[in-house]
């Protein structure tokens, strides 16, 4: 077969320019996929990106609000490191991530398995737990120093009726950092609890009845086929609650406020001193700095050690 | 002093006016007194953040009415009231964009801070122009001057003192009418009432910055300081004799005498709870409170009693600390809206007519009125201030004489990055109640170092 | 695209039938007697937990009841020596109740949507079409979530006051607090992990019928999980309702503030002295549409769809 190869057949590339044709693969492969990411980009360019670098360009700044700022390099962040109190801030803030991930990571997990199974009631235990999270914040202030009051206080009361002691609760250095911890996992594991029902509803069923059928115990059902099916939500999960735990604020900060002594002193509290007590926002925006540097070394350890043991388990 | 009525009950226009025409007062004619003023000719707006919540329309309505009173016999002024009581943070905030209102009503504790960070302006030639300036007492004026120069407008002043529970104080034998002078006369009362009634005779503030602020006002009684110099030179220097007798004081109270509430984190509203509760039978107190008392907890104000602050019995500072509120304009303001805005304040929170017609109204719906505020004012004005408190008083005045007869002078706040001191003081005053072993000179040694260094670096 | 839904919807059909009942445990065992003594424990921890999280609610509601004084009386009494139902009525008026439910509701009801439109389109990219940059981005989204929000709060208020490029305010503007919420990279993360979960042989196959790209979110993709974007909805519709430094900043105009707020205003704001006992009514007033719209949404997550057997 002969093919014409007339100039004026010749194939429509040549008279485009050279560009074009990888840009239009471009589009096809990415187009659709950054289209559907641009309202988040556009929201967050604006809401979160700008402020956020405007936040770190301020930590290298005196008066930046007040007055004529002023460029003093890394002096905020020196004045930060060398407080009296930031090496107890930080100390404080890894214990409670560490509290809180024993305390406030299992119950979630179990609390959600058990409501899945259970037959009744479902939909009660399900608000139940959630109530908490409803609660406006300065309700569950007044009902936790009620609860925790020394002498006369709901728990103490009850502990009293079978024969413990009094606890010190929020008032004792040792034991303000955990009562607080108990707090808050009280008040946000509502929602946890719910992003973990979701989850199992995705488990297939066929996957316990193939296991029942196969005659393993419940115990096995969950290690093998609950647990793993759930791997993507909970590792994520406990990287976020890490994260969101070291920024906790509201229930620190109305119960003990630091107290007593620091014993309650978070990186978080700190901040929010210098912001709003000293009005120094320079030194907040540089402990902030810090604070978030130290999270993105956390995480990316987090993503290789989960990476590999993803790649070892596929 | 003059205490906005909270809409407790529904208060009809007719209600309003049948009491105060029993008071002898007519309210028709208060756009008479509004042009007192005089009228400032140009077109000016500002706007103010003292609008009641909309929760209390009675109180919202009773305000417009001043503003238009006010608006009417001040041609060109336009008033733009808004709800935005006062908070730290939001305050900050919003004078970093420059968007803070004209005129905040503010509490004493954050003036000097405002000045510091110059987010308010210097009315000193609005203020001298008013007819009330001249009867302030020197310690009123420095609460918002600096330099010389005078940045807010002080008003309702109240010093702190010893609030007490009538009936334990009785039923442990004590007189309500012979107050502890000094701090030995304070510890044996405590202890007495510990002792024979079973219920802690004193419960401390430790908490929220409040720590500080009451450590100060001990400190204070017994002519000790805190702060030294002023700016970026300043130095801390509560880490002094005084301090370390007088939590020295406390902490036996609390670990021998065992008089003293358990908890070592007592905020402002849960010291408010525990009193009012009865769980405690001492407290100190500035007469502020008492309002809310009365509404909040619904004590039984027949039952509370105001005594001085116990001083120091080898080095009396004869002096007390005082809270309050004061008026503050926004920098950068001209001079037309600066005077707009001072014409304002002077009418709604000076103008004695003004103020006669707000305590009346306030009686009349229900409101504590009468409780004593602190001397901020002297002489005539002060007088006639304290006359119209009196006709009005719905409270049980007589317990509170000893108090407001009290003679002590009054000492204004530490003026540098106060609200950080009080939190470094917070942890010394948990510290001392929290272990009986605590060492006092230790704990104030370690939190004026950890200070100073806030103090240095210029804020 | 056709052949997929309709192929999606037997499987459904089929399985709805025992994947109702079916979990870990399977209805047979369930009703075995040796699993007696487990359920009869399971329910009755189930149960002693409840009481921690009820048990508040219910002290608040019967506080509201109370004369002030003996709310905090200890050891608590349950029910109040005189009942004082006045106080909700008092709540409700003073609340001015119905301007501020709806105002919340309808700032809730936009935030929804407009997290819908941002974080469940994010989440589908990142998830399914993963375009060039998609890791960059994604950690960039999440790095949001480590910086403090304080430290960029002013920044973000200077935002809102004045908008770079556009130069306008939002101040008093709902806009302001529905498009800073908007960016939310928590319900990114966590609609991106349930998207994950989607086997990809179902976009595949849409993607051979003909579909595109917005075809197969609308159609596949968001109907197989509704769960996650009912928990996220909730998730948004309660920060706009207890959200109040925030409204507190750029709502000047009290006609336009949420219920947080005005609660705010009346039990800490100077001089508001509301009666504790009226507080707490008001309280337990602004909790009780949060509830409801939870039973509502809640059902979402019973009855899920189940993924089809290509899993595993």
């Amino acid at each position: 077969m002969v093919t014409l190869k007339h100039p004026a057949l010749a194939q429509p590339e040549t008279r485009t320019t050279s560009w074009a044709r990888p840009l239009a693969r471009f589009m096809q492969r990415n187009g659709a996929g950054l289209l559907f990411l641009t309202p988040a980009i556009l929201v967050f360019a604006f809401f979160v990106w700008y402020p956020m670098v405007y936040g770190f360009v301020l930590s290298f700044q005196k008066n930046a609000f007040y007055g004529t700022p002023s460029f003093v390099g890394f002096q905020n962040y020196l004045f930060v490191l060398h407080d009296f109190n930031f090496w107890t801030a930080w100390r404080n803030s890894a214990l409670y991530a560490l509290y809180g991930l024993l305390i406030g990571y299992l119950i979630p997990i179990v609390l959600a398995v058990v409501i899945n199974e259970v037959r009744r009631g479902q939909g009660y235990f399900r608000l139940a737990f959630y109530l908490p999270v409803i609660v406006p914040p300065i309700v569950t202030v007044f009902l936790w120093r009620y609860l925790y009051e020394h002498d006369g206080g709901l728990i103490n009361s009850l502990l009293s009726l079978v024969h413990i002691g009094p606890q010190p609760w929020l008032q004792s250095p040792g034991t303000a950092l955990p009562s607080l911890v108990i707090v808050t996992t009280w008040a946000n594991m509502g929602g946890t609890v719910l992003i973990y029902l979701a989850a199992l509803q995705g488990i297939p069923a066929q996957l316990y009845e193939a296991a029942e059928i196969d005659g393993s115990t419940v115990w096995q059902r969950i290690r093998h086929i609950t647990l793993p099916q759930m791997r993507g939500i909970m590792l994520i999960l406990l990287l976020i609650q890490l994260i969101a735990t070291v920024q906790i604020f509201t229930e620190p900060y109305t119960l003990t406020n630091g107290g007593p002594d620091h014993a309650t002193l978070t990186v978080m509290l700190m901040i929010y001193q210098y912001a709003f007590a000293s009005g120094n926002f320079g030194a907040a925006s540089a402990l902030g700095v810090i604070l978030f540097l130290v999270l993105v070394v956390l995480s990316l350890g987090y993503f290789g050690i989960t990476r590999r043991f993803n790649r070892g388990v596929e | 002093m003059a205490s906005r009525p909270s809409g407790t009950s529904p208060l009809s226009r007719r209600a309003l006016m049948r009491n105060a025409a029993a008071a002898g007062i007519s309210i028709v004619g208060l756009d008479l007194l509004a042009a007192c003023g005089g009228s400032s000719g140009s077109n000016v707006t500002f706007s103010t953040n003292e609008l009641p919540a909309a929760s209390n329309p009675a109180q919202v309505k009773i305000y417009q009415n001043y503003v238009q009173a006010f608006e009417q016999n001040h041609k060109g002024v336009h008033i733009n009231a808004l709800a935005d009581a006062y908070n730290t943070q939001t305050y900050f905030t919003k004078a970093a964009a420059r968007s803070q209102e004209d005129l905040v009503d503010a509490p004493f504790t954050d003036p000097q801070l405002m000045i510091a960070r110059g987010t308010v302006a210097d009315i000193s030639s609005q203020a001298k122009q008013q007819s009330f300036f001249n009867s302030y007492t020197q310690s009123a004026l420095a609460i918002a001057s600096s330099g010389g120069k005078v940045f807010g407008l002080p008003y309702a002043g109240y010093q702190l003192g010893l609030m007490f529970n009538i009936s334990l104080i009785k039923a442990a034998g004590l007189d309500p009418n012979t107050p502890p002078k000094t701090w030995d006369d304070f510890r044996a009362y405590a202890k007495q009432i510990a002792s024979k009634t079973g219920v802690p005779g004193y419960v401390e503030l430790t908490n929220q910055n409040t720590g500080g602020w009451h450590l100060t006002n001990w400190i204070y009684t017994g002519g000790g300081d805190l702060e030294s110099g002023s700016g970026s030179s300043a130095k801390a220097v509560f880490s002094n004799d005084v301090a370390v007798a007088w939590l020295k004081n406390l902490q036996a109270m609390k670990f021998q005498d065992h008089s003293v509430f358990n908890d070592v984190l007592v905020g402002y509203n849960d010291a408010l709870q525990i009193f009012g509760t009865g769980k405690a039978a001492m407290v100190v107190e500035a007469s502020d409170t008492l309002p809310a008392l009365q509404t909040a907890y619904q004590a039984d104000m027949k039952n509370i009693g105001l005594w001085p602050m116990p001083q120091s019995p080898s080095n009396p500072g004869n002096a007390t600390l005082s809270g309050g509120h004061v008026y503050v304009f926004k920098a950068g303001d001209s001079s037309d809206v600066l005077s707009a805005a001072v014409d304002w304040a002077s009418y709604y929170r000076f103008d004695l007519t003004v103020i006669e017609n707000s305590t009346v109204q306030a009686a009349a719906s229900g409101l504590p009125v009468g409780f004593p505020t602190a001397t901020i004012f002297t002489g005539s004005y002060q007088e006639q201030l304290l006359g119209i408190s009196k006709k009005y008083a719905n409270l049980p005045v007589d317990n509170y004489t000893l108090y407001a007869n009290s003679g002590l002078s009054l000492r204004p706040e530490p003026p540098v990055q106060t609200q950080a001191m009080y939190g470094a003081l917070d942890s010394v005053v948990q510290a001392v109640l929290g272990s009986g072993s605590a060492e006092p000179q230790a704990e104030l040694n370690k939190a004026q170092q950890a200070f100073q260094a806030t103090l240095s670096s210029g804020g | 695209m056709q052949q997929t839904i309709r192929w999606r919807r037997r499987t459904m059909r089929q399985q709805d039938a025992d994947s109702y009942e079916r979990s870990i445990v399977s209805a047979l065992e369930w009703d075995k007697p040796s699993f007696k003594v487990a359920r009869w424990v399971m329910f009755g921890l189930l149960l002693l937990g409840t009481t921690l999280t009820v048990g508040p609610l219910l002290w608040m509601a019967t506080g509201a009841l109370k004369p002030a004084i003996e709310i905090f009386r200890t050891p608590p009494e349950i029910w109040p020596s005189t009942v004082e139902w006045s106080n909700y009525v008092r709540a409700w008026q003073q609340l001015n109740s119905l301007r501020y439910l709806l105002n919340t509701a309808v700032l809730a009801a936009v935030a929804v949507v407009l997290q819908l439109a941002v974080s469940a389109t994010a989440a589908y990219s990142l998830s399914k079409l993963k375009p060039i940059f998609s890791n960059v981005l994604l950690f960039f989204f999440l790095s949001t979530l480590m910086v403090p929000a304080i430290a960029y709060l002013i920044p973000q208020y200077f935002t809102v006051v004045h908008l770079p490029i556009f130069g306008i305010s939002l101040i008093n503007s709902w806009w302001a607090i529905w498009l800073p919420e908007a960016a939310n990279a928590f319900n990114i993360i966590i609609l991106k992990s349930f998207f994950d979960t989607i086997p990809n042989e179902l976009s595949e196959a849409a993607k051979i019928d003909g579909a595109n790209s917005l075809q197969i979110f609308l159609r596949i993709i968001l109907p197989n999980s509704l769960p996650a974007l009912a928990v996220v909805s909730m998730f948004t519709i309660f920060a706009t309702w207890k959200d109040f430094l925030w409204p507190l900043l750029v709502l000047n105009d009290p006609n336009s503030q949420n219920v947080s707020v005005s609660l705010y205003q009346q039990a800490i704001a100077q001089n508001s002295y509301q009666p504790l006992n009226v507080l707490l009514a008001g309280f337990v007033i602004a909790t009780i549409p949060p509830i409801i719209i939870f039973l509502i949404f809640q059902r979402q997550i019973m009855r899920g769809v189940v993924t089809t057997g290509l899993k595993g």
